[in-house]
């Protein structure tokens, strides 16, 4: 549910900025999801596809760039991903801390025409 | 042709929570967003807390649920200000909706304000309400592994409280996972184990949560 008023906020900066850029169209839309921000990639499509009708970002292509949520080791020093459910770093086991890796939620640039 | 823009998607929703955090800081006034699942006892906590404060602070209660004013009339039989807000259907409060609430409900200067915010463990994580801190409620029926589960909301939270501890000996809730997940996602958080049912650990958090914004007014108000 919260991915539609992301969604529009979204469609709002993209043709703030076609519109400064004097563009015909917006071709395609780039934006990095953090794993931690908390959004949908294919739920954020839904809304697009519905949201742009009739506006000039209308059929846009989402490139999305996913970022894993990361986690530190305080006691060896590794960075890992999180890749099974008990936080524990590869290396020596002690319990990972998440860093602030994969909190991002950004559009990162627009194509347009 | 490609155009740069690096932009924060969230960056309206931003925006405004820093003017209520300004604000707040301007009127003194210690906000907490209050977050948790639905029926982990939110409004429990609060009435907890309404009961135990010192009653020479001042409060304000900002309710939030998808529908009903339930939780609203329970407070205002304390007769503390409370005003609801209903998402219709929304899954959580943001930053606008405390804009527009605050110059009806008018918290007063030096109060405590509490935002309980839609009972979701997912969405309200994402919104920056102005708040000067997050508080999660989790309880032990909902089990063990919600630290797990729900990385963003218990990385977010600045404090938690584990409620109805009063209901475990029936159930199989490991308190070593738990605190594992908790302290992985936010090492120095600390958590506080509460009864509202026996009113155990109901003091603990009162005193934690009055030093807290002893703390904050010192640092911010002029």
């Amino acid at each position: 549910m919260h991915e539609y008023a992301v969604t529009e906020n979204i469609l709002k900066i993209v043709i703030e900025q076609a519109a400064k850029a004097d563009a015909k169209k917006v071709l395609a839309i780039r934006l990095t999801i953090g794993a931690l921000s908390g959004f949908e990639q294919d739920c954020i499509q839904m809304y697009y596809e519905e949201l742009s009708k009739d506006t000039i970002a209308a059929g846009a292509k989402l490139i999305v760039t996913k970022v894993e949520a990361q986690l530190h080791c305080r006691n060896c020093d590794t960075d890992f991903a999180l890749t099974h459910t008990d936080y524990n770093c590869p290396t020596c086991g002690v319990a990972g801390v998440y860093n602030d890796d994969g909190r991002d939620f950004m559009i990162e640039s627009i194509e347009i025409e | 042709m490609e155009i740069k823009v690096q932009k924060n998607i969230m960056n309206r929703n931003n925006e405004i929570a820093a003017e209520n955090r300004q604000r707040f800081i301007d009127d003194g006034i210690f906000t907490v967003n209050v977050l948790a699942s639905p029926g982990a006892g939110k409004t429990s906590v609060l009435l907890k807390i309404i009961e135990t404060i010192d009653g020479k602070i001042d409060m304000a209660i900002l309710e939030g649920d998808i529908a009903s004013q339930i939780d609203t009339d329970k407070i205002r039989k304390r007769g503390i200000p409370v005003m609801q807000i209903n998402t219709g259907g929304g899954c959580h409060l943001d930053a606008n909706m405390i804009r527009v609430s605050l110059s009806e409900l008018k918290p007063a200067k030096n109060a405590i304000f509490l935002i309980e915010n839609v009972g979701n463990l997912v969405c309200p994580s994402s919104h920056d309400l102005g708040e000067n801190m997050k508080l999660l409620i989790a309880s032990v029926p909902e089990g063990h592994d919600k630290p797990y589960k729900y990385t963003s909301m218990f990385a977010a939270a600045d404090a938690i409280i584990l409620n109805k501890t009063d209901l475990l000996p029936y159930i199989d809730f490991d308190k070593e996972v738990f605190y594992k997940g908790v302290h992985a996602l936010k090492p120095d958080v600390p958590v506080f184990e509460m009864s509202c049912k026996t009113g155990d650990g109901v003091a603990d958090f009162v005193n934690w949560l009055k030093d807290k914004r002893k703390l904050w007014q010192t640092q911010h108000t002029k």
